[in-house]
């Protein structure tokens, strides 16, 4: 950059300058009454002089600016000439304004229509340069009233290699290597332009490793050659990855990312969609609302019972905070919410017999832990009827392999725990073929003691 | 609060009760935090001033979480990965060699000044289990389980001093004030025990962490959901018992007196404190009865203590790790592990890579696996999360303080890369998850922010970290502050 490209560059600052200067003359032009503007003649001058330096100073910086390459042509051309024009009838107002207002107001009117029809012209062709022609478009009525994040285009495994790319280089270069700018003669909006390169030649080889534009992207952040420029939004290290790729399967255009297997190192420039939650644990399908009352009885008892989720109405009971003598009670009203009751702790309890039986009308249960409880192969009948059961804890109970047998309906479940039961490991083999899905462990693990656990290592 | 119970609430700001605030002086400030307010968007759970009832009591989170609670164990001064679990065959070839300018050109180290040398990992690698999982010779227990842990092996932060590091990895923030992570899940799913805390700190290694109580402080949630910090020698709770002549009903009666006292003020202020207050002194009376029996672990068997390393004449961390267990198992919500004494610079002989880091390994690996394998048989692995990290990493070249070679073997602090494992439900088992370059130095794919961990961890509890928000000084704050994704590669 030489030093008058350097004074092209303030072309933007001082183009604000005049029109400011020719707004106010169009106001007072367009409100005041002539004899008052006559009054002010010489402030009026004054004003129009200045706009008119101001409006040379931009023609000049602009023109330097404008030859400095790096604009659409055309659109340059058009606000080249408006603002040379506008330049033009500023300086022919200023020397004509005694006239103007003493002998013919009508011209006077005229010009001042003149200059606001240019300053406009211009001003837009100027706004088109430096935003991109769509900038003042205005949305379609439909989204006149849309707030909230703008929709982007989402990149997803059945997008096409090309669309990916447009769709990352949109994001981050198009504002300076699109449509309405070309910096550096470089447009990257079509594969033709990519492969045509700007200024300095070719930005595509055959790798990407040999690849310009590899090279632009990956240079330390404080070179001067980086891209984008330091202050811009950066492209994230997947991004470029998967530029590279690209360029390595040829440019690829029509297949899909699945049809070209995109690597999963790469899977982070998809869209990503809400992660699924899979969870046997909880239904599919939520059910209608518990009974208050039922609920407001529960935890008048002291069972700790709840919504699983806040915005289902399936519920967990712990009885945690449980008096013993409430138990019995509790395990009877806890029918009434058998619809929604899914998850059930009874662990640290001794039950009396008709709490147990009471427990083979909850038919939905899905998880249910009786560790630590008087549970054995007498009571275990009552399960039988549970055959939602997915998550069942029997840990430090007295059930025995026999007892199981009573469950083996129970064939949805997919965690079996029987450590501290009567329940041997040699049962086990039985056990997995009884409850083909499930997960049976019978514990027992031991770390043993090694001689360094319990000694000081030195060197 | 509708508009009319808010013009009631101003009519009664009387002048009288304007110079009694005033002389109470903080009544002001009691004003000013009824007016904020709690309670998640999207989600049913109601402001708790509203609520007026159990601030502790369980809520439902946004969907059903994979687990219900957590283990966290930090070892508090950052253990090396370059020697447990990451392991670099190049940087051996490299030990004692300069370290190449790259390493150094415009980054900061807490200690290593001008050009030190590379150190080339001091244990032994091997794979492990079906999953070939690679652990070090220092942790000869956990390889044997390395089929039930989920690796994530390019954390990265940006602090790389251990105080804002650990109040990053815990808090979401660098800076003092936030609530940390034990606090926010009690605050968004109560606790289903209402006889224990719902968020316990435990702590070993001699000394609190460097940041301080800070790191389990509840920040501008209500005090209620800071971590209660239980001893690890003696009686964990201190002045649990009754003083002496003083029976149970005496202490119900006086309880219960107190709580309606407050009550009344509650009804007036509509503090949350206040409720804070009441319900920690019905917390504490209920505690007096379960607290024996719980955080007793000399009733635990023989064979357990033998399983964990654990002995309830010391004060050891494996006795926290028992009683970690002894505590989610009777539905502790969230109970956080700080072993001080893994700042292994090279300074002294305990503070160092070959041998300081040994005997820490030896203190922890047995209790740590055993816990895992505890919580699986008792069919607890399944909802309860175990999370193991520290606050950063270490660098992979040989700390020169000031310039000169440290005596010992050791590494400096290193923010760029470091390993951290979870086990539990909702987690691929047996996988590991990113990767560092051929020197152990940064990520290179696969990096995960200490907010990404932050934000995983929530979402197994069943929280949309950027859902779950509290309202502090007119904005909405979260865990993971903005940033955050959910690392969705290491969920099964």
């Amino acid at each position: 950059m030489n030093i008058f490209e350097y004074f092209g560059n303030f072309h933007p600052l001082v183009v604000h300058l005049p029109i400011g200067f020719l707004v106010v003359f169009l106001l007072l032009g367009l409100f005041i009454p002539r004899q008052k503007l006559i009054d002010a003649y010489s402030i009026i001058r004054l004003i129009l002089l200045t706009s008119a330096l101001f409006a040379t100073a931009s023609s000049i910086t602009g023109y330097i600016l404008s030859i400095s390459g790096s604009y659409d042509q055309e659109v340059v051309s058009n606000h080249k000439w408006f603002g040379i024009v506008l330049t033009i009838v500023n300086w022919i107002i200023y020397f004509k304004l005694d006239y103007l207002l003493h002998t013919s107001i009508r011209n006077f009117r005229l010009s001042l229509v003149f200059v606001l029809v240019m300053l406009t012209v211009t001003g837009h062709a100027g706004g088109s340069l430096t935003h991109g022609s769509e900038f003042l478009t205005p949305p379609p009525p439909d989204q006149w009233l849309a707030f909230g994040p703008k929709e982007k285009r989402k990149i997803t495994m059945s997008s096409t290699a090309l669309e990916a790319t447009s769709i990352i280089l949109e994001e981050n270069c198009y504002a300076c290597h699109g449509r309405s700018k070309q910096k550096g003669e470089l447009r990257l909006d079509s594969k033709e332009a990519i492969l045509k390169g700007g200024e300095d030649g070719k930005i595509i080889a055959e790798h990407a490793a040999d690849s310009r534009i590899m090279e632009l992207l990956l240079l330390p952040i404080d070179d001067d050659d980086h891209m984008p420029p330091k202050e811009k939004k950066q492209l994230a290290d997947v991004e470029i990855n998967y530029l590279a790729w690209w360029i390595d399967h040829a440019m690829n255009e029509e297949k899909t990312l699945e049809e070209l297997e995109l690597p999963d190192s790469l899977h982070g420039i998809l869209y990503e969609e809400e992660i699924q939650i899979i969870n046997n644990l909880v239904p599919d399908k939520d059910v209608k609302e518990a009974d208050e009352k039922a609920l407001e009885r529960l935890n008048g008892l002291g069972v700790t019972i709840f919504p699983i989720e806040s915005d289902a109405n399936f519920l967990s009971a712990n009885f945690a905070n449980m008096l013993p003598e409430n138990i019995t009670p509790a395990m009877q009203e806890l029918e009434k919410v058998k619809s929604q009751l899914i998850w059930l702790n009874l662990d640290y309890h001794q039950l009396t017999p008709e709490a147990w039986t009471a427990l083979s009308k909850l038919e939905n249960l899905r998880k249910f832990s009786v560790r630590n409880t008087n549970m054995d192969d007498e009571f275990l009948v009552h399960l039988s009827p549970l055959k939602s059961l997915v998550y069942l804890n029997l840990v430090d109970t007295k059930v025995t392999d026999e007892g199981l047998l009573q469950l083996k309906e129970l064939q949805k479940l997919e965690s079996l725990f029987l450590y501290q039961t009567m329940v041997g490991k040699n049962a086990i083999a039985s056990l997995t073929q009884m409850f083909p899905l499930a997960r049976i462990d019978t514990g027992n693990y031991f770390v043993p003691t090694l001689v360094s656990d319990t000694t000081i290592f030195h060197k | 609060m509708n508009e009319g119970e808010r013009i009631k609430k101003l009519e009664e700001q009387t002048r009288r009760l304007f110079l009694k605030n005033c002389t109470l002086g903080l009544g002001g400030l009691a004003f000013s935090s009824m007016l904020g307010s709690c309670g998640y968007s999207g989600s049913g759970s109601e402001n708790m001033a509203e609520m007026g009832g159990n601030p502790m009591a369980p809520k439902a989170p946004q969907y059903a979480g994979k687990v219900k609670q957590v283990i966290y164990i930090h070892m508090a001064g950052a253990p090396s990965q370059l020697e447990l679990f990451d392991y670099k065959p190049e940087l051996h070839k490299l030990d004692g060699k300069t370290c190449p300018q790259s390493f150094l050109e415009g980054k900061r180290f807490a200690f290593i000044r001008g050009v030190p040398t590379m150190l080339g990992p001091q244990a032994k690698f091997k794979q492990y289990g079906d999953s070939g999982a690679i652990i070090s010779n220092y942790l000869p227990h956990l390889s044997t389980i390395a089929d039930e842990l989920t690796f994530l092996k390019a954390v990265h932060t940006d602090q790389f001093n251990h105080a804002p590091a650990q109040l990053l990895m815990q808090t979401g923030g660098a800076r003092l004030g936030r609530p940390c992570m034990g606090s926010w899940v009690t605050y968004g799913l109560g606790t289903e025990n209402a006889n224990l805390p719902g968020f316990v700190v435990l702590t070993s290694g001699g000394n609190n962490p460097d940041a301080g109580k800070s790191v389990w402080g509840s920040g501008f949630l209500p005090s209620v959901y800071q971590g209660v910090q239980c001893r690890s020698d003696g009686t964990p709770v201190l002045f649990i018992d009754n003083p002496e002549h003083i029976s149970r009903e005496s202490r119900k009666a006086s309880i219960e007196a107190l709580s309606k006292v407050n009550k009344l003020s509650y009804d007036e202020f509509k503090d949350p404190e206040i409720l804070t207050r009441i319900s920690q002194y019905e917390l504490a009376f209920k505690m007096q009865a379960t607290v024996p029996d719980v955080m007793n672990i000399a009733d635990e068997p023989e064979y357990i203590h033998e399983m964990y390393g654990s002995d309830p004449n010391k004060s050891i961390f494996a006795n926290n790790v028992l009683l970690a267990r002894k505590l989610v198992e009777r539905g502790v919500r969230f109970v956080q592990l700080y072993d001080w004494g893994w700042d292994t610079h090279g300074t002294s002989e305990k503070g160092s890579v070959d041998i300081g880091l040994v005997n820490k390994c030896r203190e922890t690996d047995k209790s740590v696996t055993a816990l895992i394998l505890d919580l699986k048989q008792r069919g607890l692995l399944d909802e309860t999360l175990v999370v193991w990290g520290g606050e950063f990493g270490r660098t992979p070249m040989q700390e020169f303080r000031e310039g000169k070679e440290n005596i010992f073997k050791g590494r400096d602090h290193h923010s760029e890369a470091f390993t951290m494992w979870m086990a539990g439900g909702g987690l691929k088992k047996g996988f590991s998850y990113g990767e560092t370059d051929e020197m152990g130095y940064a990520g290179i794919n696969g990096r995960v922010s200490v907010h990404d961990i932050q934000a995983t961890i929530l979402h197994l509890l069943g929280f949309d970290h950027e859902q779950f928000t509290y309202k502090y000084q007119g904005r909405d704050f979260r865990l993971t502050d903005v940033h955050g994704r959910i690392i969705k590669e290491i969920l099964a």
